[in-house]
């Protein structure tokens, strides 16, 4: 059996560096995530090359997952986060993307590594630090100490909240790069099972009916799981946003 | 661990899941796909049938638009006209009031002439006879016979015909 954590293993796809005198190589991680940003440049330029008033089919689509974004940050982050729709959508176009290219048998899920998870979740985290300091000076600190609240309670509420604040990068990548992982996982688990029961002798062998009705029922599982932890990171994304923005 | 990198045991393992993905992908296709694509029809129609719908009250709207324009015309022309009705009427009333003021005038006029005549040729009456009685008067005086006021109402006639 073939060891179902291997699927994440990062490899350089040759030992020479990009950039000479440097350690920096062309992982298969790299490659799908560099395919990913061109698939959808092209594509979503393509779907809205001709900015038709009454849509194509792909470019009503696009209008429609750029509105479901829209309304994402609109009732999150209200009238104030508009400048802030496209970078949001940017980000869930790309963490989707991502998702579901690790659908396709044989690819490579970057969305899994927490690395490339960990890098959006802390470019959301600073965002909210420098947006918020940026937009409310010193007054942006006061989201620690939530208004009305009686003063011993405070000394409670204010560590708790800062430490909530601060573990925010750490559950917004993890929570995405776990899902896709265990995800990942399962499906070739369920693979397993199926060589498993062929491996047996006889009738047994027809027993790989099970776990492929399994490894099916996980597959459709799994395009669900990637469209919703991608929209669950975005959903975050503008509730973090809007802290920044709003302050509370 | 010579087992767990085979290549082959690999490849069935992925050939597995390709099966499961290509099912899916059948599946999606078969019944996913034309409710998607529907869907996105139908929301290319109700854009389409929206402007069609804005092009058309825009058209309505332009009409009414003219229609509106061409009554107020119509209602400017229309006070432009009594207007002038009222004005041409004023003109004539002041007008026929004038001329009647001047009949009146000149109808006056004639009447205190006429007055005037009637005073004058009464003075004259008086005097004449005024004159012919004295007249008669002074010629009794001179003749010292009397005049019968026949030849005095002669002579007296005389006399003004020449003071005429």
């Amino acid at each position: 059996m073939a060891n179902p954590l291997e699927q994440f293993v990062v490899k350089p796809l040759s030992e020479t560096p990009i950039i000479p005198g440097t350690e920096i190589m062309l992982t298969n991680q790299a490659v799908w995530m560099f395919g990913v940003t061109l698939f959808l440049g092209f594509f979503l330029a393509f779907g809205v090359r001709k900015k038709a008033l009454v849509p194509g089919r792909l470019q009503a689509f696009i209008e429609m997952t750029y509105g479901l974004v829209e309304t994402l940050s609109k009732d999150i982050i209200g009238p104030k986060g508009k400048k802030m729709i496209p970078t949001i959508f940017a980000l869930y176009m790309f963490i989707t993307t991502l998702n579901l290219a690790g659908m396709i048998p044989g690819s490579y899920t970057a969305t899994s590594q927490i690395i490339t998870t960990a890098i959006m979740a802390l470019t959301v985290f600073f965002s909210v630090i420098i947006i918020g300091l940026l937009k409310h000076g010193l007054k942006f600190f006061g989201l620690f100490a939530p208004a009305g609240v009686p003063l011993p309670l405070l000394f409670i509420l204010v560590p708790l909240e800062i430490v909530s604040f601060f573990i925010r990068p750490f559950t917004h990548a993890v929570r995405l790069a776990a899902n896709m992982m265990a995800g990942h996982i399962a499906l070739k688990v369920f693979a397993s099972f199926v060589l498993g029961f062929m491996a047996m002798e006889g009738v047994a062998s027809f027993g790989a009916v099970l776990p492929f009705a399994g490894l099916f029922g996980i597959t459709v599982l799994e395009v669900v799981v990637a469209l919703l932890q991608a929209y669950i990171f975005t959903l975050l994304t503008c509730v973090y946003l809007s802290d920044a923005v709003n302050l509370h | 661990m010579e087992m767990l990198l085979n290549a082959e045991y690999l490849h069935t393992q992925t050939f597995w899941l390709v099966v499961s993905f290509v099912a899916l992908l059948a599946i999606m296709w078969k019944f996913v796909t034309p409710m998607l694509t529907e869907t996105l029809d139908a929301r290319a129609n109700q854009i389409r049938e929206d402007l069609d719908r804005a092009a058309n009250l825009k058209t309505e709207a332009e009409q009414m638009l003219q229609t509106y324009e061409k009554q107020l015309k119509t209602a400017q022309a229309e006070a432009a006209d009594l207007v002038a009705q009222a004005r041409k009427d004023a003109e004539d009333l002041a007008a026929k009031r004038t001329k009647e003021l001047e009949a009146e005038l000149s109808r006056k006029a004639e009447v205190a002439a006429k007055s005037i005549e009637q005073a004058q040729n009464r003075a004259m009456e008086e005097l004449r006879k005024e004159v012919v009685n004295l007249t008669v008067q002074a010629t009794e005086k001179v003749v010292g016979s009397m005049m019968d006021s026949k030849t005095a109402k002669k002579f007296a006639d005389e006399a003004l015909n020449e003071l005429n």
